[in-house]
This record gives structure tokens, sequence and C-alpha cells, in this order.
């Protein structure tokens, strides 16, 4: 068995976040991409805290972007996963599939 | 809604407690929202969240400095313990009360304080200088110059806390508290001048490494 880094929660909601967003994806639409599709509320300092440590990790890269009025002319940092990270989500992916099937305590909808 | 009505005071915090060049994006992010009708309430609690989150990180990221200033730490209290109770130091400092006696009072005590300082500044500041050159032999960033900016951190922060100390010890501390207050007055300047003299350079080049990235 290889070496790897395992993704936390958090971090794989990051990468899924991104991988929806596509090109649009900073900080603001990352945020509200992760609040609407699980329903809670997030700091936007946890969002870039999981975003640095998935580039560390190889997962996900960043670039500066453009810097608009309504900013206060900060730039935007622009957020895209790599080909490494979209073999650990996959890989992520196939691991849980495995875990969840056959426990009847998941099944049947609400406990 | 205009940009000057987003909490300065939050975003100044944010601005100085966190990394220069991390803290950019997300203040244009915290501003966007803002201007997008999010209330002050949510803009300060997505600052301190952030500032608390990057405090963890930091820590996170320099374990080995605290690791180094603690353990040097001990290091520097149990072998300055040794020698202060070492027959050479004792017979220096006997000679020395011998001679300052000759003077009138104040300016005996004055002799003395200034010579005890003296002395236990020389050796705190030899102890550290043996520990921050080790430390940067063992993160592979020693150059001269980085040793003789740490060391001269951890002096500055050695000799103003010692005088501090020395002060409170004289005359705030009660006498039977004095032994047990001084010592914990002392390892925690020793830790303090150790982890800031570490922790100072290093801020400064991730800071650094984020502006240029």
């Amino acid at each position: 068995m290889r070496n790897r880094s395992y993704l936390g929660p958090f971090e794989l909601m990051a990468m899924l976040a991104l991988m929806r967003l596509g090109d649009n994806a900073y900080g603001v639409p990352i945020f509200r991409e992760i609040e609407q599709q699980c329903g809670r509320q997030v700091a936007l300092g946890s969002v870039y805290a999981a975003l640095e440590r998935l580039e560390a990790k190889g997962f996900v890269d960043s670039d500066i972007g453009e810097s608009t009025p309504e900013r206060g002319g900060r730039a935007k940092r622009y957020f895209r996963i790599t080909a490494k990270g979209l073999r650990e989500v996959r890989e992520m992916q196939w691991a849980l599939k495995k875990m969840w099937r056959g426990l009847p305590q998941l099944e049947g909808g609400a406990a | 809604m205009s940009c000057s009505q987003a909490p300065s005071a939050a975003t100044w915090l944010l601005k100085s407690l966190t990394p220069r060049g991390k803290s950019e994006a997300l203040l244009g992010d915290l501003l966007e929202e803002f201007m997008r009708g999010r209330s002050a309430f949510w803009y300060w609690r997505q600052a301190l969240a952030a500032i608390i989150v990057s405090f963890g990180q930091e820590l996170g990221c320099r374990w080995m400095a605290i690791g180094f200033a603690t353990l040097w730490t001990a290091v520097v209290l149990l072998s300055l313990r040794h020698i202060y109770t070492g027959p050479h130091i004792r017979h220096l400092f006997n000679a020395v009360f011998g001679w300052t006696s000759r003077f009138p009072f104040p300016m005996s005590a004055v002799y003395v304080a200034t010579f005890t300082l003296s002395v236990l500044v020389a050796l705190q500041t030899m102890a550290g200088l043996i520990g921050l050159g080790i430390y940067l032999l063992t993160t592979r960033s020693f150059t001269l110059r980085k040793l003789l900016r740490t060391a001269s951190i951890a002096l500055v922060i050695v000799f103003i806390g010692n005088i501090f100390v020395a002060a409170s010890v004289m005359f705030a501390v009660p006498a039977h508290h004095i032994r047990f207050v001084g010592s914990i007055l002392e390892s925690t300047l020793v830790f303090v001048s150790l982890l800031v003299a570490v922790w100072i350079p290093s801020v400064e080049n991730s800071g650094a490494k984020s502006i240029s990235a």
C-alpha cells in the first residue's frame, strides 16, 4: 500500500467546490458553494486554510487575478484542481463508496 | 454602501495579525461579500475567525521554533543553576560584594545590581547564542548574519526583561515568594526571548515567500 496523505472532510468539500465552479473558483464563490451545498455556515478563513493545505500537498494550484473596486482594489486569488488532486478525489470517492456499501445502518433513509 | 463602511478596525486587525501577502485576497473577499449586503457583525466574525485560523496555522508551521524554545529554555536554566551554585561564580560574587561594601548605600546596591544583572545577561546571551546556532544549523538556515540578528533580538529581550524581572522581584514580590516567582519569570523570559528570536525571521521569510509566489 502506498504512503499517501488523505483528504479531510472539509478539504474534500473544498476540492468538490472547485470542480463544480471551474474557472470562476476564487474565495467568495467557493465559500458560497460550500455553504449552499452543505447547508452550514463556514468561515472564509477556514476555506483559505484548507485550500493552502491542499496547495502545499500539490492537489490545488492558485493564481492572482484581477482586482475590482468593490473589493477595495484587492486582487482575487483563483484556485484550480491539479491532475494529482483530481486523481486523489477519484481515489477518495472509490474508497468511500466501498466503505459505505453494505452498511445496514445507512440503508432505508432516516435513522 | 461604500467601502469605508466596512469595519475598519476588523480590517486593520486582520491585516496586522496575519502574515503579509496572505490576507490580501481574503480581505478582498470579505469586502466583496460585505458590499453585497452582509452585516458588520458577519464581517467582524469572519475577520476574527480568519485571525484564529491563521494563528493555528502559524503554530503548526512553527512547531520546531516552539519545541526548540521549550527544550533550550530547560537546558539554559539547568546549566545556569549549575553555574550559579558552582564555587568559581561564588568566589567571584563574594569578591565583588566585598569590594562594593566599601561604598556607601545606595551606590553599593547599585554596583551589586549592575554586576549581577550583567553576569546574568551575559550568561543567558551566551547560552542563547549556542542554542540559536544549533537551531539555525538544524533548520539548515545558518549564516553568520542570521545568527547575529537572532542573537541581537534575544539580547535586547533578555536585557530589558531582566531589568523588569529584577524590579518586580525587588519591589512587588513578597520575600518568601522571591525564589519561586523569580524562577518562573526567568524561565518565561528565556523562553520568550528564544521564541521571538527564531519566530520573527521565519515569519518574515514566509511573508516574503507568499509575496513572491
